[in-house]
């Protein structure tokens, strides 16, 4: 899926000398970009929005003294490293199908 | 005097007896069926031939593009089928040059970002130095005013010329052109085939595949394919600029002659 769309481009890539792990490479630092942004302003959003929000939820049920307690190792460190982690293996496997892009199959006339 | 200074002149692509097929067991067709073909430094070539009958497909096989499944191809004295993936396209990025009958650019990029994108590649550190000399292609092409627009805002004839402006990036040795002229109107494809024409007397070697005898008749050497073989060559002198007419009778007739 993640290269269907971009048959073409890759194959162009290829054909004007991009290596498979170049063109891998370009989708992983997309990825990693988009995860950054996400983990960044997930964190932001949590330690500001995100206490209130869930705060309101918890208290129409009738607990109103909700507040998140933070446990610093997991939260910034080792979920973001999962997600790293688990964005990087899709990545990869996603764009493993690069290799199989023929140039002259999607490029010829 | 011609025969010895062609026995000078080095070898830059060698193929012997290429064989490349395309479906599958009992339904296998040779699209190239035993094709041997030589061509030198600063040779200005051209492979005519109905559709299906393998031009393309020898392109792709003499560059790396795609392997072949029977005889050798070697270029500028290496064997292609003993290269990995990272040394063909090595050798595609820094040896070869290639326009296709499609501009084959990229559409997220400006002009000159899709002119410079492959030498960006090695060279991040010299970026002034690469684009300068995109720039100096550029003005050469007579599209420097493009440099900032998108690929949707220039004309067909103007995308041809970006794409030999990126060809020209690397100082190949050789220009591959796959029907370049192939979507243009006559009066594009003729200022394309002088371009093609400068390069060559710059010293690249050109070897463009076209169906066209207007384009091939500007070339020094035609090969005629047909169902996969090389079935005739001819050669032509020097293209002067003004013997067009000329030459084209001499290459229809040798069409006729072969029955192409």
């Amino acid at each position: 899926m993640l290269i269907a769309k971009d048959r073409y481009s890759i194959a162009v890539m290829k054909a004007f000398g991009f290596t498979n792990s170049d063109i891998t490479a370009q989708y992983v630092a997309r990825s990693v970009f988009v995860l950054i942004v996400g983990v960044v302003l997930g964190t932001l959003l949590a330690n500001t929005l995100g206490e209130v929000l869930v705060g309101k939820v918890i208290a129409s049920f009738g607990a109103s003294s909700f507040k998140f307690v933070i446990n610093p190792l997991w939260a910034y460190l080792l979920c973001p490293l999962m997600m790293v982690g688990s964005v990087l293996m899709a990545t990869m496997i996603g764009t493993s199908g690069a290799g199989k892009i023929k140039i002259s199959e999607n490029i010829k006339e | 005097m011609k025969m010895m200074n062609e026995t000078k002149m080095k070898k830059i692509i060698i193929g012997e007896n290429i064989v490349k097929s395309f479906g599958v067991s009992d339904e296998k067709r040779n699209v190239l069926d035993g094709v041997s073909v030589e061509i030198n430094e600063g040779e200005f070539v051209s492979v005519m031939g109905p559709s299906g009958s393998g031009k393309s497909t020898l392109m792709f096989a003499l560059s790396g593009m795609d392997g072949v499944d029977g005889g050798k191809v070697a270029f500028d004295g290496r064997d292609l089928s003993g290269l990995k993936e990272k040394e063909l396209a090595d050798l595609r990025r820094t040896k070869m040059g290639f326009v296709f009958q499609q501009p084959t650019l990229l559409k997220n990029l400006n002009i000159l970002d899709n002119i410079i994108l492959p030498s960006m590649r090695d060279n991040r550190k010299n970026a002034a130095k690469i684009t300068e000399k995109a720039r100096m292609l550029m003005k050469k092409a007579g599209i420097s005013e493009l440099e900032k627009r998108d690929i949707t805002q220039v004309s067909g004839g103007q995308l041809q010329r970006v794409g030999i402006c990126r060809a020209l990036m690397s100082n190949p040795k050789i220009i591959f052109g796959d029907e370049p002229t192939g979507s243009l109107n006559s009066k594009s494809a003729q200022e394309i085939m002088n371009v093609f024409s400068e390069i060559n007397a710059d010293g690249t070697a050109v070897m463009l595949v076209t169906h066209d005898a207007n384009v091939a008749a500007r070339t020094e050497r035609i090969m005629f394919m047909r169902d996969g073989k090389i079935v005739s060559e001819m050669r032509l002198s020097k293209f002067s600029g003004t013997d067009i007419d000329d030459r084209m009778k001499k290459v229809t007739a040798k069409m006729r002659e072969i029955g192409i």
